[in-house]
C-alpha cells in the first residue's frame, strides 16, 4: 500500500539522528498498519509545528 | 490576441490539471509504472501506428484513503498507485507531442460539480486551445454567441468537445486521460464515459484510433457496468508492488545520504515487505 510506505519512509526521514531511526526500526516500534504509521506521523508534524 | 485567449480561457473556467498532474508526478520514482508500459494490452492501444482498440480501462484497488475512511485527513497526502501511474501515461504522451495531442483529467471528490461532463468538456477545450490559435478563435466566436459569462450548458459543451476532439490533422492523434472517475457520483461516471465512449466510437467508424481514452479507476460494480465491453489492465499486486519498491528505493537512498549508511539492513524491503500485506 503506497500510503503506508509513504508515511513510513517520511517518518524515518524526518527523525533528528541515525540513532532515532533506528529505534523506529525497532520491532516493537516499527509500525504494523496504516493507523500506527500514521499516529506517528501526526506525532511528527506536532514536533514540527 | 492576448485579450482574446483570457477571454476564452475565462469562458472555460477550466480546472487547473498542470497541478493536479505535478502533485500527482511528486510520488512517481525511477522505474514506477514500467510494468506498464510493457503491458501488451497497454501497448496496443498506445501503438502510434496500429490501434486495435481505442479504449482502455486500467483499474485496481480502491486507494488507501477510501479503504479507511478513519483517515480522510490524509486523503490529500495520498495519491493512490493508480493515480501515480496515470501521471507516468500523461508524461509518456506529452512527451510525443505534436504526433500525440493529450488532453487529461484527474477527478477529485471535492470538486463538487453540479455537471461533471461539462466541467471535463470545459478542461479539455481549455488544453486543447492554449495549444491550437484556430480553435482558440472559434471558440471565442461561439463563446460571444451564447449568452453564457461561462460555459455551463451540457449540450453546448458537448458539441464543441466533440469538434473540438476531432481537430486533429492526419498524422495527429488524440488521446484522452481520465483518472479517478469513482471519485464523482454515479450519474457523472455514467455520463462521462457514456459521452466519451461515443464520441470514439463515432470516430472509429472511419478510421479506428483517431481519438482514444484510458480509463483509470477502481475496479468497483459501476465502473464494471460502464467498462464490461473494453479491454482492462488490472494494477495487480505484483506490479504494484514493484511500483511501492522501486518508491521505496528511493527513500531508502535518500535517508542513507542523510544519516549514513544502514549497514545491511535495507530499509527498502522492510517498508515494501510490510506494505505488501495490505
Amino acid at each position: 500500500m503506497f500510503l503506508f510506505a509513504k508515511l513510513v519512509m517520511t517518518n524515518l526521514y524526518e527523525q533528528a539522528t541515525k540513532q532515532d531511526v533506528d529505534e523506529e526500526l525497532e520491532p516493537g516500534k516499527f509500525p504494523e498498519g496504516l493507523r500506527q504509521a500514521s499516529v506517528y506521523m501526526f506525532q511528527l508534524l506536532r514536533s514540527l509545528d | 490576441m492576448n485579450d482574446r485567449r483570457a477571454s476564452v480561457l475565462q469562458w472555460l473556467s477550466f480546472v487547473n490539471m498542470e497541478s493536479r498532474h505535478e502533485d500527482a508526478s511528486m510520488d512517481r520514482h525511477p522505474g514506477t509504472g514500467k510494468w506498464l508500459l510493457q503491458e501488451e494490452k497497454f501497448r496496443e492501444w498506445f501503438d502510434n501506428n496500429y490501434c486495435a482498440e481505442p479504449l482502455l480501462w486500467l483499474n485496481g484497488k480502491p486507494g488507501a484513503g477510501k479503504s479507511n475512511p478513519e483517515l480522510e485527513c490524509l486523503k490529500s497526502a495520498e495519491r493512490s498507485g493508480k493515480t501515480v501511474v496515470s501521471s507516468l501515461v500523461i508524461e509518456e504522451l506529452r512527451s510525443h507531442l505534436p504526433l500525440i495531442r493529450t488532453v487529461f483529467f484527474y477527478c477529485r471528490q471535492s470538486d463538487g460539480y453540479r455537471n461533471g461532463l461539462v466541467a471535463v468538456a470545459r478542461t479539455f477545450l481549455s488544453q486543447l486551445a492554449i495549444l491550437d490559435d484556430g480553435l482558440l478563435l472559434w471558440i471565442y466566436e461561439k463563446a460571444a454567441k451564447s449568452g453564457e459569462t461561462v460555459l455551463s450548458s451540457a449540450n453546448l459543451a458537448k458539441t464543441l468537445l466533440s469538434i473540438a476532439l476531432q481537430t486533429c490533422s492526419k498524422t495527429q492523434k488524440m488521446f484522452i486521460v481520465i483518472d479517478g472517475l469513482d471519485e464523482y457520483s454515479r450519474n457523472d461516471r455514467k455520463d462521462i464515459a457514456g459521452w466519451i465512449r461515443s464520441v470514439i466510437e463515432d470516430s472509429s467508424k472511419e478510421d479506428v484510433g483517431t481519438i482514444r481514452c484510458l480509463f483509470i479507476s477502481q475496479d468497483d460494480g459501476a465502473a464494471r457496468k460502464d467498462f464490461i465491453d473494453i479491454p482492462s489492465i488490472s494494477i495487480s499486486s505484483n506490479s504494484h508492488q514493484e511500483d511501492i519498491q522501486a518508491y521505496c528505493n528511493t527513500w531508502h537512498d535518500k535517508i542513507g545520504n542523510k544519516f549514513g549508511s544502514f549497514g545491511h539492513r535495507n530499509l527498502a524491503n522492510i517498508v515494501t515487505a510490510r506494505a505488501q500485506g495490505m
